[in-house]
Formats: structure tokens, sequence, C-alpha cells
């Protein structure tokens, strides 16, 4: 098949409008991409520029080794899949799948094959004859998705397939999709806001916050080892703690602790931002803890959500100890701890995620 | 028991007398529209004696279609009706075949000037269009155009471009952009996205102008009268309007009656037949809904 390639995108509207930084990345055979982000980081900007429906102001879209960046959407054999499904409201469910083919002047025999064996691979033989007017928004998703498989196209676009879908029907659907882009191997380029979707289906995910290429990892990395600040709190629900803590020679302060920075933590500034995810907080005892393997610190509980599964609680840090104030989110077993109570938590020295405070790149290792 | 039938007959009757205002009320504005329709077509069945008699009698005693028999045989009616079938159906194609692709680019493309652009639309479909007239007199006569349908294709299509093109405009504004874009990663070039994919959809917009249009050419009166002077050149409303009878002191009501009615039967035709289309929604489910 083909390898999509991106090379220092850019959009600009106007001087003070510029959705799209220099992106560059490459999405190969079975691989599955996922630009993510939160609205207006450029993400469909980027995607419609791979489509060729708007075309960047420098840079190079190739695929295989084709430079498509000038060339029609309709002659890059790519397909996509859009958030509103974008269905011809006047043609039946066969004849919108089978458009793109027609146009391509496919042998009448095998273009009736191919929406077969979609159709049935997608439930759809029953409604082939229907108006798109008499589907369900979950069927009106699936001849979407038709629409782009019989293409067999070099690259699948997908902007916010989900989005439109009920939380139920979105789940299932999710899994449906994972299993059918395994099944081909053309590379998949995947928009969404949602972070669950991207760490749920892709091979690669991009975050992307305003018109700048955060990180492009697997979603394995893009949670453990997030690159900077804002990865970090935009990936993992609930939102990782940031705290802004003074640095003390190669250390930093925290509730009269000194937590030593990683080895060869470059940074000038005064402050340095420590992250640690709630779900790595565990109660602790302040006395026996292993101050080799984490840092204890203890404060008082002023708020806390039940998430079902377990407990979100807020922690205000002791305030003697500390000169501002800290809180503190974990995630603790239900029924555990109340409002007031006053508890210790552990924070495990290889769950700490280190950034600089100004620039909020990642520190070291 | 009986408490609750007087109730429940108290609660009819209020429904009962609102039907009946309702029936009435209908009855009533349907009687003012088309009382001078029905005015018209009582005379073109009278004989010249009921026509004639006062004081007036409003149904014929005698009922006759020898007036419509004598537009067909003393005067080129036929011919009268293929001029205006011809002219109205030309410039209201010509109007829709121009407008279309004209509302479709100022609708999506980015035009320099696209708002002025559309202000002149509006102040022209504004303008008095008898004002026009005697400069079109003079280019008329200049182009020698006189007696030759062009003279009124052309302005009856001009004059009708400015709605055509705002309608259009507003309808094609409507259709979702996402649809244009599907069809753009599908294969279909510019010409095909608006042929196979937007026209379809926006028939119902096509026929509403199509119809306003046909009828404006049908009906026009002025042009028709002083840019066509031959005979068999000559409309319908023309032809009616210079309908004479027998002698110079008969003034042919019959005929004149029956004309009117002979050239409305297919403007009433062909709005049923296209109303249907107009009241079918065909962009229900184009995208989420």
């Amino acid at each position: 098949m083909a390898t999509l390639e991106l090379k220092n995108i850019n959009k600009t509207y106007s001087r003070t409008v510029v959705p799209v930084k220099d992106i560059s990345l490459t999405v190969g055979d079975d691989e599955f991409l996922t630009l993510l982000g939160p609205s207006g980081c450029g993400k469909s900007t980027t995607l419609r520029a791979i489509a060729g429906l708007d075309l960047p102001t420098r840079g190079q879209v190739l695929i295989g080794d084709r430079d498509v960046t000038y060339t029609p959407p309709g002659d890059r054999n790519v397909a996509m899949v859009f958030q509103s499904y974008a269905l011809y409201p006047h043609m039946s469910v066969r004849e919108n799948v089978a458009a793109g083919l027609k146009l391509r002047r496919l042998p009448v025999g095998e273009i009736s094959d191919r929406v077969q064996s979609v159709a049935m691979k997608l439930d759809l033989e029953a409604l082939l004859d229907r108006k798109p007017s008499q589907l369900s928004g979950g069927q009106r998703q699936r001849v979407a998705l038709a629409r782009a498989l019989v293409r067999r196209p070099d690259v699948f676009l997908l902007d916010e397939p989900l989005s439109n879908l009920d939380a139920l029907l979105r789940e299932q659907v999710r899994g449906e999709l994972k299993q059918i882009f395994a099944d081909q191997p053309a590379p998949v380029v995947y928009v969404t806001h949602d972070q669950t979707e991207a760490m749920t289906l892709s091979s690669k995910v991009a975050v992307l916050y305003d018109g700048h290429l955060q990180q492009l990892d697997s979603p394995e990395r893009i949670y453990s080892k997030p690159a900077n600040r804002f990865v970090a709190g935009f990936i993992g629900s609930p939102q990782m703690n940031l705290l802004t803590l003074k640095r003390d020679g190669s250390g930093a302060q925290l509730g009269g602790i000194s937590i030593p920075l990683p080895n060869g933590a470059a940074t000038d500034s005064a402050t340095v931002t420590l992250g640690i995810r709630p779900e790595d907080c565990v109660f602790g005892n302040p006395g026996s803890a292993d101050t080799e393997k984490a840092v204890a610190v203890s404060g008082t509980v002023f708020l806390n959500e039940n998430l079902g599964p377990n407990l979100l609680i807020s922690l205000r840090l002791d305030e003697e100890r500390t000169e501002e104030l800290i809180t503190l989110r974990s995630r603790v077993p239900v029924g555990s701890v109340s409002v007031g109570d006053e508890v210790t938590l552990l924070l495990p020295r290889d769950r700490l995620h280190w950034f600089d405070a100004v620039t909020g790149d990642r520190l070291s290792n | 028991m009986s408490s609750a039938s007087t109730s429940s007959e108290s609660g009819r009757s209020p429904q009962l007398w609102k039907g009946i205002i309702f029936g009435i009320l209908i009855v009533c504005l349907v009687a003012f529209c088309l009382a001078p329709v029905m005015w018209q077509w009582l005379t073109s069945v009278k004989v010249n004696a009921d026509i004639e008699t006062t004081p007036n009698i409003y149904f014929p005693s005698r009922y006759t279609l020898s007036h419509y028999a004598e537009l067909f045989s003393r005067r080129p009616f036929w011919s009268y009706l293929g001029n205006s079938v011809l002219v109205s159906v030309l410039s209201t194609l010509l109007c829709l075949g121009v407008g279309t692709p004209a509302a479709y680019a100022i609708a999506r493309l980015r035009l320099p000037g696209k708002s002025i652009l559309l202000g002149l639309l509006l102040i022209v479909s504004l303008f008095p269009y008898i004002l026009l007239f005697l400069g079109l007199l003079e280019i008329v006569s200049a182009l020698r155009v006189g007696n030759n349908y062009l003279a009124l294709i052309v302005p009856y299509t001009a004059i009708n471009l400015p709605l055509t093109i705002l309608v259009m405009r507003s309808f094609f504004q409507q259709l979702p952009l996402d649809l244009e874009d599907a069809a753009k990663v599908d294969g279909y070039n510019t010409q095909q996205i608006l042929t196979q994919i937007l026209l379809p959809l926006t028939l119902p917009a096509l026929v509403t102008t199509g119809i306003l249009t046909f009828i404006f050419a049908w009906n026009e009166f002025l042009f028709a009268l002083t840019f066509m002077s031959q005979e068999t050149l000559k409309t319908v409303p023309v032809a009616t309007a210079q309908l004479s009878g027998a002698s110079q002191f008969e003034t042919p009501y019959g005929p004149m009656a029956a004309a009117t009615i002979v050239g409305t039967i297919p403007l009433v035709l062909l709005v049923l037949f296209f109303q249907r289309k107009i009241v079918q929604g065909l962009t229900a489910g184009a995208v989420k809904g």
C-alpha cells in the first residue's frame, strides 16, 4: 500500500490566524494515527490538507512517493468519513456507496461485488435500497464508513466520525471501527478531541495544540511519558496533578521535603512543575514511608467525588509546612475517607513527572 | 351522569361552532379570490344575449362553447399560445441556466466585492421594470430585433435573473458544505457536483423560481405589445386585449373571457403539476437530522 507523509505543513489565514504551524509526520501501512487536541488546535485543518479540501500555505503532502500537495481531492485516492456523514440524500444507500467507484469507471460487475461485500461486512445488506432519510444515526454512520471502505483507498481519513452518536452506541462502534481497520492495510488518520477514542483505537497518537505538534508517540508513551506540560494535563482523566514548586539547589520543595530533580535536568528558573497522576498516589503512613521509593505528603481532604469504581479526593496540603496553598487529587477506594479527614499520600518517585515551569518541556529521562 | 352529559355537550358545542365559523370564513375567502375567475368563466359560456342583458344575470340561461370555437376559428389563437409557450419556456430555462451557476458561485466562492454585487442585484430586482421600457425600445429598434422572439426572451430573462440568483443563492447556502467536500473526495469535479449532487437537492428551489419566471413571462403585456407588431408573433395577453368583434360597434366580451380562461389553463396545470415537487422535502436526511 502507501505511506502518508506530511512535511512541514503550514496553514495561514492571516498574520494572526495560523491554525497549523509546521507539522511533519509519517503514517505507514497498518498504522492508525490519531490527531488529538482541543477544538481549534488545527487537527481538522491538517486532515483537510491531507484530503486536499484545503491547500496548505507551505509544506508538502506525500502519498506513497507521490507529491499530492496540489492534487485535487478526487485524484489522491483517499477516502474520508465526515462527522456529519455527508451522505447524498437523493441517492439510495447502494448508489451512495457505489458513487466513488462509478466515477472511476470500474466495471459494473466489480462495483456490485465490492458494494455487496462491504455491505455484508457492515451489516447493511437489508438497507441497500433505502434513502439516507430512512436510516437511523448509527446506520447512516455505517453507510458513510462503507462509502470509504468500498473505495479501497491509499489512505483513510476520519473526521470525528463518532461524535454524532449517543454514548452507548459510540462505545460499540468504536470497537467495530478498531476491528474493521485492523483488517485492512492502508494507513488511517483519525481526528478526535476525545482522548478515550485516541487511546483505544490508535497505534500512534499526535497531540496537537495551538497549531503545533506537541507529541507524536504510541498511546502508552503519551500516557506514561508526556513530552510537556500540555500533554500531561490533556491526557488522562481525572487530570494529572500539576504542582508549581520552588527550586532548592538540585531539588524542589514540597511540603517541607526536598525532592531531587532527575539527573541532568537543565533548568535555570526558580520554579519547576511537578506532575503526578491521581491514580498513582496511594495511602500511606507518614512515619513508615519508604523515602527511597516514595514521597509522603499529608493534608486535609476538602472535596470527595464518587467516580463509581473509586473516589476522587482533593487534598489541601498542611499549611505549616508549605508557604502556598497546594492541592492534590488522588483516586482511592470508595468509602475510605470523608471530607475533613487528615490523610497521608505516598507519591512514588518513579511516577513523578518534571516539567520546566517556563517552557513546559519535560525535564530529562 | 346527567352532569357529565351536559358538560360534554357544552364542551362539544363551542367546538362545533368553531368548525362552522371556520368553514364559513374559508368559503368567503375562496369566493373572494375566485370571483373574478368565476365571472370570466361564466361570461365565456354565456350566449351574447345573456352577456348584454340589463340588469346583469349571473348564471347563463343557456350554456354555449361558441366563444371558444370562435377564438380558434376566427383568430390564429393556437399560434398565440405557441408564441407564449415558446417565449416563456425559453426565458425560464435561460434564467435558470444562467442564474443557477451564478448563484452557486456567489454562495460558495470567495469573490472580491461580493457584497457589492449582491447589493446591486437587490437594487436591480427592486427597480420598476416599466422604467426600463423606453431604453429597451431604443435598443430593440437599434438592434433591429423588433418582431423577433429575442426581443421578449432577453428582457424577460434579464428582469428575472436577480430574483433567481438571490433565491438560489440562499438555497445553496442552506446545503451542508460537508456534502460538497464528500463529493470532492469521492472524485466529482465542480461541474458534476453542481449537476449530480446539488441540482437534485435544489429541485424545489429551481421549480419555485422557474414558476415565478414563467408566470411573469406568460402574463407580461407591455413589452409584448410594443416589440411584437406582427400578428403571427403576438402572445396571448396582447392578442386577448386586441380581440375585435364582428363589427366595430361590438365589444367581444364572450371571446375575451374565453381567451382569458384558455390563457390561464396552462399556468394552472403547470403549478398543479410541479406543486408536488415543491412540497417534497428533498434534503431531509442529508446530514444528521
